[in-house]
């Protein structure tokens, strides 16, 4: 029985829908982008898939919140990402499927190694010059070392998609930290390396943008504040706490 | 009408589009924020240099390394190409590291502090910097200005004060020995910070004979006779001048150079003109000649060489720079009983260190900002006429100019008025160098040389008054041309530092007490002002070792992207640019015989490629045909494009001669991308029929055995591959293209590649026959 999820104040609108919707459209398109973006050596090797809808963003965004706790200088950064997760009208994911166990082979050094890709070979399980793909243990949130090259060419994928999301004017940003839990999650699962795009079609751009201290002070958390606070009309108590306040800097 | 030239129009064309290219590029959408995209547009007689370099390549590659190198070939000879390069490596360049004159490795000496490793951190700085006491109490630390601490959050960190500590617990490092003589002797005028700079590069790293020759008693130009004691004592200053002498450098003191033929006429061949701006700059203002009336350097030169400066007891010092701060400041250590500083701008506006300031301040030294002296009268002592002024429209330089307000004069009374708003080079007029209209040298600021053949010039002499560091940036850059002119490659950078071991995190901040606390920038120890004034022992004392150790935690380590992510295969972002430092340090970041340098840091080279990607899809949109080539982007590395990128790709923008996609006839047929097979060398990719048969089933049916000495990993196999022909000339055409790119180099006047070094490297790597 599919699950049955029951809110008695859904953001998710009818007229939002439909908005959301076209953002998915557009999605779409962006993923060819990624696919006709230029190519090392012709070969394929990249790998999409778009993400749509509440529960599945919450858990995206969940994901990210978990991250954020294992890791500590970037930790505010998985955090107001997380929010945007949860925000934005849809999620594109594009990965690289190759990255991690066929490397380039030519010659390039550009990876921590010596230019024959041994690098790669020698720190992960392999035998006979095949990575086994089946090992995924690993100590870091990506298990490396990956093809440098591969990794530029995603970077061709993903201009792509944000290149075609220009052209159809619909706000996108391409996230190292979605990219990674999305991955976690299975999303991409054939990629080691995943970057997500946050697609939005809405008046103001906020991923572009964000505030300071974003997970706690964005839109939606202020709508909700709004909302809760039953003392709206009248004088409100307590007002040298500066939960209490509307803006916490202004305190005394 | 004029004739409608097709070609030339198109070229025209095609070069705004380039830059619309470029503006895409620039305007990518961002993953770390860490990675600058650099770009050059190249048109056609740009492009001559290229052909040749890679055609040296070719020779001797196209064949041997299959398709790689034929990948050159694909850019054909399009009318434009747009270069397109990042620095995508795990150590990124910090704002403070990017600010300093002399690009000493800022978080890199900060993050061995933090481990206690005092020695290796004044290692670090002294790869750079020869005088490296003297610049851990006198800079004026742009890098603190720039360190993202302070534009972002509270205070910048105590980058001087953290340096200072590092020099004091390692004033000497072990080093390698002098470089043989190379006959070729250097005569070096004036031995200021510049000039000392240089004798040593020359001297110990390049192997030329160097005779500095100073015309006051004392070496160390206005180190000497410009800086006090009590902010540079004066045994930091004969230990580092005594370190140089130690390398075999001459010092003639007393030794005034009137002409530069007659040193030619000694023998030297090369003269660096390093003598400072000696000659204070004069007010022209009425009363400037009376008794009481003296001028700021004269004075600092008497009181630091012990000459015995007479003050009244209440001085005055005219202008706002460390000249006239330590004026002040000398001044009541000298028996004034109170010293005044007249400034005709603001506090924002004063080019004296802020730390000096500070101090001065303390030190009871009064300053009154926005006063003009108009004239100097006797009366009561010197009765100084001044008017309040405001700040007006910027001058040249980007400073307010001050404007007088009408009817806002008053006077003020002193017994000695020191004038301290500038100085001037005191050049000699035999000397027959072309200058400047400010009376500075003129040069060329690519390589220091001056109008005359085997002459060079830096420090104050060319600049006009200007920082310690810059000075020594200076002395740097002429010991690095002096060496080129005279026939070596000019490479200066000494690797002092041994290579780092792989650290644990580091536990400072437990170990101290401080963990989840936010410690605030330490106040500097500083003498009282009692202990101060009364005489001229150094005012600042330096942090304590604890305070130190607490200061580099709040380092944000800019320098690293931060992710711990693994993707590069080392588990911290400081484990990879610690691998990074250790590979590169000693090579000055060039790569040894491959097409680009690692390590990378995986999402930067992505940020890289999103922005490499919007440069092409701008080309297409405005119909014009492009593609995206990897491999030529290394002759243009070698060539000197770019400089600090670890990877250059080419966007070839409109038609090309050759042919740029996979077809018949086109000459690559043979490029098949899955599977690829080489002479001498398979599995590029892994092969199907491995996958169809498993591995050494089928072996005895190719003749192979099927033990473990010929089935190892393909890494391997490439070792193997080396011992024969094959190797070598791979080896031999990278090589090959080393040359040719250096030659590119000094035709252009860029810096040079080291091949006595790469040499080495590549043969090392040879296999005997």
């Amino acid at each position: 029985m599919p699950r049955i999820t029951i809110r008695d104040w859904p953001p998710y609108s009818p007229t939002d829908q439909e908005r959301r919707e076209n953002a998915v459209m557009a999605a779409r398109l962006m993923m060819n982008g990624a696919l006709t973006a230029p190519s090392i050596g012709g070969i394929a090797m990249t790998e999409g898939e778009i993400v749509y809808g509440e529960e599945e963003q919450e858990q995206i965004a969940r994901k990210m919140e978990e991250l954020a706790y294992e890791t500590e200088a970037q930790r505010h950064v998985f955090l107001y990402e997380a929010v945007m997760a949860r925000g934005v009208d849809v999620l594109l994911f594009i990965g690289n499927t190759r990255a991690d166990s066929d490397p380039w082979n030519g010659e390039c050094g550009l990876c921590a190694g010596r230019p024959d890709c041994s690098f790669v070979y020698e720190n992960k399980k392999q035998s006979t010059g095949l990575i086994d793909k089946t090992d995924r243990r690993s100590e870091t949130m990506v298990k490396g070392p990956l093809c440098a090259v591969y990794a530029h060419q995603l970077g061709y994928n993903v201009g792509s998609a944000l290149m075609v999301a220009t052209h159809l004017y619909v706000d996108a940003r391409p996230f190292i930290t979605m990219g990674l839990a999305a991955q976690k999650l299975g999303y991409c699962r054939n990629s080691s390396l995943v970057i997500g795009i946050g697609i939005a079609t809405r008046p103001k751009n906020e991923p572009s943008d964000p505030a300071l201290d974003y997970h706690l002070i964005n839109l939606e958390r202020g709508i909700d504040a709004i909302r809760g606070n039953v003392n709206q009309l009248g004088v409100r108590p307590a007002t040298s706490q500066d939960y209490r306040l509307g803006d916490p800097s202004k305190k005394g | 009408m004029p004739k409608y030239d097709g070609n030339a129009y198109a070229q025209e064309g095609l070069l705004q589009v380039a830059q619309h290219c470029a503006q895409a590029a620039l305007h990518a959408p961002q993953l770390t924020g860490k990675t600058e995209i650099k770009m050059e547009i190249l048109t056609d007689k740009e492009l001559e240099d290229f052909f040749t370099v890679q055609g040296e390549a070719n020779k001797r590659g196209a064949i041997l390394s299959g398709e790689t190198y034929k990948a050159a070939y694909d850019i054909g000879q399009p009318p434009v190409l747009l270069l397109i390069g990042a620095d995508a490596m795990p150590d990124v360049k910090a704002p403070c590291r990017a600010a300093c004159p002399v690009g000493i490795d800022v978080p890199r000496y900060i993050r061995l502090i933090g481990d206690g490793k005092f020695d290796q951190a004044a290692a670090v700085v002294r790869e750079k910097l020869p005088l490296a006491s003297i610049c851990a109490r006198i800079c004026h630390a742009p890098c603190e200005k720039k360190c993202r601490r302070g534009t972002l959050r509270d205070q910048p960190i105590a980058i001087l004060a953290l340096k200072r500590i590092a020099m004091d617990a390692a004033p000497e490092v072990p080093s390698p020995p002098v470089s043989k003589t190379t006959g070729k002797r250097v005569a070096v005028i004036g031995s200021g910070p510049a000039g000392l700079t240089a004798a040593y590069y020359l001297r110990k790293v390049c192997g030329h004979a160097v005779t500095i020759f100073e015309a006051s008693s004392e070496p160390g130009g206005m180190l000497r006779v410009g800086v006090p004691k009590y902010r540079l004592p004066r045994e930091v200053l004969d230990k580092e001048i005594g370190m140089i002498k130690g390398l075999g450098v001459e010092i003639k003191l007393n030794t005034k150079i009137e002409s530069l033929d007659k040193l030619f006429k000694q023998g030297y061949d090369v003269i660096f003109t390093a003598i400072g701006a000696h000659r204070s700059v004069r007010m022209g203002i009425e009363g400037e000649n009376l008794l009481g009336v003296i001028d700021g350097l004269s004075f600092l030169r008497d009181v630091n060489l012990g000459k015995g400066a007479k003050v009244g007891k209440r001085a005055v010092v005219i202008g706002g720079g460390n000249a006239a701060v330590d004026a002040a400041r000398a001044a009541l250590r000298m028996g004034a009983k109170e010293a005044t500083i007249l400034y005709r701008r603001s506090m924002a506006q004063m080019r004296a260190h802020k730390a000096n300031i500070e101090q001065a301040q303390r030190e009871g030294v009064k300053i009154e900002f926005l006063t003009t002296p108009t004239s100097i009268k006797k009366g009561d002592g010197l009765e100084v006429k001044c008017i309040r002024t405001k700040l007006g429209s910027p001058d040249a330089i980007g400073r307010p100019s001050p404007e007088p307000i009408e009817g806002n004069e008053f006077t003020l009374s002193f017994d000695t008025v020191i004038v301290a708003i500038g100085q001037t080079p005191d050049m000699p007029p035999d000397f027959g160098l072309s200058l400047e209209d400010g009376g500075t040298l003129q040069v060329d600021d690519a390589t220091l040389s001056t109008n005359m053949r085997g002459v060079f010039a830096g420090g104050d002499a060319v600049s006009g008054p200007a920082s310690f560091i810059e000075a020594v940036a200076a002395g740097r850059k002429a010991a690095s041309w002096i060496d080129q002119y005279l026939g070596g490659f000019g490479i200066i950078d000494e690797v002092l530092a041994p290579s780092e071991e792989m650290p644990e995190i580091s536990r400072v901040q437990e170990v101290l007490g401080m963990a989840g606390k936010d410690p605030k920038r330490p106040p500097l120890p500083l003498l009282t002002t009692e202990q101060a004034l009364s005489g001229f022992a150094e005012v600042d004392l330096g942090l304590s070792e604890k305070a130190s150790l607490i200061e580099t935690t709040r380092c944000l380590k800019c320098n690293e992207v931060g992710f711990n992510c693994g993707a590069c295969g080392f588990k911290t972002c400081r484990e990879a640019v610690i691998f990074q430092q250790n590979q590169f340090h000693e090579t000055g970041g060039e790569p040894w015989g491959w097409l680009m340098k690692g390590p990378s840091c995986i999402w930067r080279l992505m940020e890289y490629g999103i922005a490499v990607d919007w440069a092409a899809a701008a080309a297409h949109r405005h119909n014009i045909e492009s593609r995206v080539a990897m491999i030529p982007g290394t002759a243009f590395m070698r060539m000197g494009h770019l400089p600090d990128c670890n990877m250059i790709v080419v966007v070839p923008l409109g038609p090309c001669k050759e042919r740029w996609y996979f077809e018949p006839s086109s000459g690559r047929e043979d490029f098949r991308p899955f599977p690829m097979v080489r002479k001498g060398q398979m599995l590029q990719y892994s092969p199907l029929w491995i996958r169809f048969t498993g591995p050494g089933r089928d072996f005895p049916r190719r003749g192979m055995k099927t033990k473990d000495e010929w089935w190892k990993p393909p890494y391997e196999r490439l070792e193997i591959i080396n011992d024969d022909e094959w190797g070598n000339s791979v080896l031999d055409r990278d090589y090959a293209l080393f040359v040719a790119g250096d030659k590119v180099r000094q035709k252009n006047k860029l810096s040079r590649l080291n091949l006595i070094k790469i040499k080495e490297k590549l043969d090392a790597k040879k296999s005997s026959p």
